[in-house]
């Protein structure tokens, strides 16, 4: 194997020799190179390239300082109080809520203070009728048996004279 | 290249880089100090946000004098209320011909519950129509109650007697 390597490179040599490849070579390169620019400056190329870049740095200079200003030009000093804090402090709706079922509650009592009242009235006066004729106790009483109201401390305080007879 | 212009072009590339060190550190400072700025604005946000909030609840606490006294007013708060409250069912009781004894006064918590009652139990005899109505009064007494227990049992010769177990909301204090 590694013999027939060896023999094959050896015909290669014999075949190209170094002259050959400079000769190629040489071609090659005098093709490729074209007209030669010996100008190593280009004032008006480098100075359009300078004029680029500086506009590209500039605009995105400006940029940066735009939004540097937007950005501490937003901050303001201001508050902000959510109305949610102060609804979870007081709830407006269910005190008024609380209010009213108590204001109807007082007026039931008072109902029925007064139903008991007059409930107490009428026991009296009953009693009374009972044991009294009417027309004696009060010219103003009604002929129903029901006192007025205005008599009703006197019927009781009198009734409480009567009923333990 | 001649020298003048290594000159010039060594001078225009240390002017730059010192243009740009100059502005990266100019920038840096501005970050540095808008950092700072924005948590002092931000502290001072806070701090008037807090300050607009306490005047606000301030404002709605004073505003809520009369509404929150007159809630107030439903609730026992102290045990001295009760006596004042007993006093006033007695004497009405009186008034109107119910014969009425109090039998209990104590306070408690119910289980698992947080809030304090005042429990007076009432026993009341009277007609039958008084008894129902002075139970509708004592369910309506003007505070935050409730009965917790009701019996009623019917005497002889009419008179009927009412057994209630009031509990009366103690304000927390």
């Amino acid at each position: 194997m590694g013999r027939s390597r060896n023999a094959l490179h050896n015909t290669f040599a014999i075949m190209i020799e170094k002259k050959h490849l400079h000769k190629m070579l040489r071609d090659i390169l005098r093709r490729s190179r074209g007209l030669q620019d010996h100008n190593l400056m280009h004032p008006e190329r480098e100075w359009y390239t300078g004029l680029i870049i500086a506009i590209i740095a500039i605009i995105g200079g400006g940029y940066l300082c735009l939004h540097i200003y937007w950005q501490y030009n937003r901050e303001t000093v201001g508050t902000s109080v959510s109305d949610t804090a102060i609804d979870a402090i007081y709830r407006e709706e269910e005190v008024a809520r609380a209010r009213q079922e108590f204001t109807e509650r007082v007026n039931r009592h008072a109902m029925s203070a007064d139903a008991l009242r007059s409930q107490a009235t009428l026991t009296a006066a009953t009693t009374l009728d009972a044991f009294i004729p009417l027309e004696t106790l009060s010219p103003t009483a009604s002929s129903t048996g029901v006192t007025q109201p205005e008599e009703a401390e006197t019927s009781s305080s009198t009734d409480i004279f009567i009923l333990p007879l | 290249m001649n020298k003048l212009t290594k000159n010039i072009f060594t001078a225009a590339l240390l002017f730059l880089l010192v243009s740009l060190g100059a502005c990266a550190f100019l920038l840096f400072q501005i970050k540095t100090v808008g950092a700072e700025l924005e948590s002092y604005i931000a502290a001072v946000n806070e701090r008037d946000a807090e300050e607009a909030n306490y005047l606000r609840v301030n404002r709605r606490a004073q505003e809520t004098v009369t509404e929150r006294a007159e809630l107030a007013k439903a609730f026992f708060t102290d045990e001295g209320d009760s006596i004042g409250f007993i006093d006033d069912i007695e004497s009405f009781a009186a008034e109107v011909g119910i014969s009425l004894v109090t039998e209990g006064l104590d306070k408690k918590t119910p289980e698992g519950d947080t809030t304090e009652y005042i429990t007076i139990a009432f026993v009341y005899t009277g007609d039958k129509n008084q008894v129902r109505t002075f139970t509708e009064y004592l369910e309506e007494v003007p505070y935050h109650s409730y009965i917790e227990s009701l019996n009623l049992t019917k005497r002889s010769g009419g008179i009927w007697e009412g057994r209630v177990m009031l509990y009366i909301t103690l304000l927390p204090s």
